[in-house]
């Protein structure tokens, strides 16, 4: 069951209104669904009732703040006595556990997509250090290529000195790895939206 | 006198009581819904509770099975949810009201002793 909005023509009532409810509904979110409407359909309920113990019916739209403050203060404060239903909530057995209801299918997408990300995560801080790397040692640090005879990418040890020679991305290394860093982070936001999109449950 | 220790005591008394007064106004099987029951509460037993803090207490009755409750839409569009109050509840309730006359008595023969 999904709680209806008490309509307010005064636009403080409705603020007023707004706030409670949105401090309400961030607070169950971790809950089922079920509970989840349960507890602001009640409170919801509350808000009413007392309000046509004030009111009549006609003009419950027409409440001051003043009157729905009121209501909300004897009510109490959701961050106060929502936490307690939700702690009573919790101990019943209906409440959502995430552990126990995600799939294996869904386990190994999270696996997988956490994998990448990591993946995607270490080689953006190997780019930044080489970055580093390259402002303190700007002729050690480059890519080294010479067909059948180096294949150097990061930092030169004195053993490949001649390498030297066969640096090939010059002065074009730090934009290009600027270049590859932006790429990564963008990719690693890709990766984080798409875990967001990953259902918790089947 | 100490009259925070005085009033600490009273808040939990109230607290710790208020499972065998909601008990007590469901058990005539009369149901009611929540802002109505807070009434109740408040005009029966002079206890003047944060509104909000009855809510949490019927989660547990209900967890306990001692009350059950439901939905009832109105004319004006927002449901009312109902509690009243379950066999197991009632008999609960009947043992709570043999401790409490009980502990009543008990206590009214050592106060009228001091």
């Amino acid at each position: 069951m999904h709680y209806n909005q008490i309509p307010f023509t005064n636009r403080s009532s409705a603020q007023l209104y707004h706030d409670y409810m949105s401090t309400a509904t961030a607070l169950v979110k971790k809950l089922a669904l079920e509970q989840r409407q349960d507890i602001l359909c009640e409170i919801n309920s509350h808000i009413f009732e007392a309000l046509q113990q004030q009111l009549p019916p006609q003009l419950i739209h027409d409440a001051m703040p003043s009157q729905l403050q009121e209501i909300l203060d004897k009510l109490g404060l959701p961050e106060t006595f929502i936490k307690e239903m939700i702690l009573s909530t919790s101990i019943a057995p209906s409440i959502e556990s995430p552990r126990k209801s995600v799939s294996v299918p869904i386990m190994l997408t999270q696996g997988i997509v956490n994998m990448i990300y990591y993946i995607i995560y270490t080689l953006m801080l190997i780019a930044v250090f080489l970055v580093v790397a390259k402002f303190i040692d700007p002729q050690g640090v480059g890519f080294f290529y010479a067909p059948n005879k180096f294949f150097i990418f990061g930092k030169l040890i004195l053993q490949h000195e001649e390498a030297l020679r066969y640096e090939q991305l010059g002065n074009y290394f730090i934009p290009a790895f600027l270049f590859v860093i932006s790429g990564l982070y963008y990719s690693s936001t890709l990766i984080l939206k798409l875990k967001k999109s990953i259902p918790h449950k089947l | 006198m100490n009259k925070e220790f005085i009033d600490k005591w009273i808040s939990q008394l109230k607290k710790g009581s208020l499972s065998f007064v909601v008990l007590g106004i469901l058990a005539y099987d009369q149901e009611y819904y929540g802002y109505d029951l807070i009434q109740e509460v408040k005009k029966k037993t002079a206890i003047d509770i944060a509104e909000g803090t009855l809510y949490p207490l019927l989660i547990r009755l209900k967890n306990e099975g001692l009350v059950e409750s439901n939905w009832v839409p109105q004319e004006a569009g927002i449901p009312r949810k109902y509690y009243k109050i379950t066999k197991e509840g009632q008999s609960t309730f009947l043992e709570m009201r043999t401790y409490w006359t009980s502990l009543n008595q008990h206590l009214t023969t050592l106060t009228h002793a001091l």
